[in-house]
């Protein structure tokens, strides 16, 4: 297994002009590195700039200065190589579940040799049976699924996910957390998940980017050298998740004093 | 006591809906004793051919087998019951047309010809109205499939491409409004047939809203699912194919009605300006020798005709759009 997939973002930012407003500063002054093959999360209020830093990556924005690579390569639009799980599944309505699953094979021809796979990921995301079903009977956490697996279905070199376990039960989240593992150390594709559960970024990642609203930077990157499968209610487990907590709250009383 | 009282109540609502099956039948068998026991008005000259007797008779025959199917079809029942009341009514208001017409003479017989004298013109003169629906078919089939492709196809350039909108547009925003009737002089002397200006008119009073609702279709399209596409490798080919077009097909859809629907107005025009054949142009012609039992004949054609087609059209849509929440009705 050839690993690639390296990202390294350097100093980058993205400032919204939009007319007849104050321009937003997303994301100020980013410089990251994520190795390929890593597990990467990205923790941090509403609004301080993660999904903004994922589409950067996706290709789908432009950065208004700095640089973005892919394996030494610079990122110039949207790519099959780095898949993207959008917060709302927009799963394509017209398709069925089947279907939306097997449009990247097909958008580049390789649905033919490589139809096995749509199966394999169905029953992946446990949505065996469905295959027929439009979206619109499938439930939040359904679809969310099914969304992961369309990115899958194209073998990305890069999985970037915002939110992608948002919308499932706490049950079925946890499932589907090892479940992400499971892809993740079979793959060797590196992942770059946004939450808002710490818990879930720590139990996940080797590294987590920590971002604040005030100044749309990454306040705090925290390197998680655990083994897996890990234990939640570990020692090292709770000082890493209090440790990023702090970064968070203190922020957030920061702001509320302001 | 209460349930008794609950049980009663639906026992009544099940005898009166068993009752609501017959209601048709009724009507029906109402309409034919009045034909059948009311003279024919003293004062009516013409032959009364006994058409509507039979079309009463076969009514009548159709409405019993129904009633009989509705009683061991229970899912046929049920629709048959919504139907019911319209269809009882439908035939009340067709025995009371006869009754003021060819019984009591109510109404002026130029103008207001008898049931019978209309299903006369059918019967009579089946082979120059088959002839004239033949050739309106085939304009009016000719005329959409040209305004529908071009329609597409300008609506999927303006949709897409900023400059084909900047360019093209405003013409369409121009053009669009003018109702296509208006263009008859200019076409009548750009073509060199008759037949070629009339297709170009149905086909013109299509173009527009297909162009417009699918245009628009596409630019209301959620940016999202093009970013979904784009992430999952689709070149922007597949992108337009498969993404913009489904996304616009409900609204597609929408002009595509309201072009058929203006196209039969256009239709009919269209014929009755020298067409030779054609419901429109028969229609006009027998206005103009003041034969209305014709006229009527051939209304109820243009009406059964504009009727099916647009079922037609809503069958078509719900099975491409399936995947739709709330389909429109028809
Ligand atoms: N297309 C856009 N135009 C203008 N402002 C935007 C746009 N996208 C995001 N923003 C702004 O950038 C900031 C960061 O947004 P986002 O990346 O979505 O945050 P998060 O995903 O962390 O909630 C927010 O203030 C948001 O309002
Ligand atoms: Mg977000």
């Amino acid at each position: 297994m050839v690993i690639s997939g390296a990202i390294r973002m350097q100093n980058v930012q993205k400032i919204f002009e939009s007319e007849g407003y104050e321009n937003v500063r997303a994301l100020d002054r980013v410089s990251v590195t994520m190795a390929a093959g890593s597990f990467v999360s990205i923790v941090g209020a509403s609004g301080c700039g993660k999904t903004t830093l994922l589409r950067l990556i996706a290709g789908l924005e432009r950065p208004s200065g700095g640089n973005i690579f892919v394996d030494d390569k610079e990122v110039a639009g949207p790519h099959h190589e780095r898949g993207l799980v959008f917060q709302q599944a927009k799963l394509f309505p017209w398709l069925n579940l089947h279907e939306n699953i097997a449009f990247g094979l097909r958008a580049r021809g390789l649905y033919e040799q490589e139809r096995g796979i749509v199966g394999e990921l169905i029953d992946l995301v446990g949505l065996t049976g469905f295959e027929k079903a439009y979206p619109h009977h499938l439930s939040g956490g359904m679809q969310q699924r099914a969304a992961l697996a369309r990115a899958l279905a194209n073998r990305p070199k890069v999985l970037l996910m915002d939110e992608p376990l948002g919308a499932l039960d706490s049950l079925t989240r946890e499932v589907m957390q090892d479940e992400l593992l499971n892809i993740w150390q079979s793959r060797g594709t590196t992942m770059v998940m946004v939450t808002h559960d710490v818990e879930e970024a720590v139990y996940l990642s080797e590294k987590i980017l920590v971002m604040t609203p005030t100044n749309s930077r990454i306040e705090k990157i925290v390197d998680v050298a655990m083994a897996y499968p890990r234990v939640r209610e570990s020692q090292e487990f709770r000082r890493i998740k209090e440790q990023i907590m702090q970064v968070l709250n203190i922020k957030s009383r920061f702001q509320a004093a302001e | 006591m209460e349930k008794i009282l609950i049980r009663s109540a639906a026992a009544k609502r099940e005898t009166s809906s068993q009752f609501y099956h017959f209601l048709p039948l009724l009507s029906a068998l109402f309409c034919l004793a009045v034909d059948r026991l009311l003279p024919m008005h003293d004062d009516i000259m013409v032959k009364n051919k006994g058409y509507f007797h039979i079309f009463m008779i076969f009514s009548c025959a159709v409405l019993l087998v129904l009633v009989l199917y509705a009683m061991i079809s229970p899912d046929f029942a049920k629709k048959f019951r919504y139907r019911a009341a319209f269809i009882a009514v439908a035939f009340l208001l067709l025995n009371l047309y006869n009754l003021v017409t060819e019984k009591l003479l109510l109404l002026p017989q130029l103008y207001f010809p008898f049931p019978d004298k209309i299903l006369n013109v059918f019967i009579g003169e089946h082979r120059v109205l088959l002839k004239c629906l033949l050739h309106s078919t085939r304009l009016q089939f000719i005329g959409l499939a040209f305004g529908v492709v071009s329609g597409f196809l300008t609506g999927l350039l303006i949709g897409w491409s900023k400059k084909a909108h900047y360019w093209i547009n405003p013409l369409v925003k121009l053009m669009g409004p003018i109702p296509s009737t208006a263009w008859i002089p200019i076409t009548l002397v750009a073509f060199p047939t008759t037949f070629g200006a009339s297709v170009f008119l149905v086909a013109l009073s299509v173009w527009f809203p297909v162009t417009v609702q699918t245009s628009s279709g596409i630019q209301n399209a959620e940016k999202a699912y093009f970013e979904v596409a784009s992430t999952l490798g689709a070149s922007t080919r597949y992108q337009i194919a498969h993404v913009a077009v489904p996304a616009a097909l409900p609204s597609i859809f929408l002009g595509l009605f309201s072009g058929v629907c203006s196209s039969f107005i256009t239709l009919m025009t269209a014929e009755m300006l020298g067409v030779k054949y054609g419901i429109g142009w028969y229609v006009n012609w027998q206005r103009e020798i003041m034969s209305y039992a014709n006229v009527y004949a051939g209304l109820i054609i243009v009406a059964l005709f504009c009727y099916l087609f647009i079922t037609l059209l809503f069958k078509f849509r719900s099975r491409w759009l399936a995947w739709q929440k709330g389909v429109i009705q028809w």
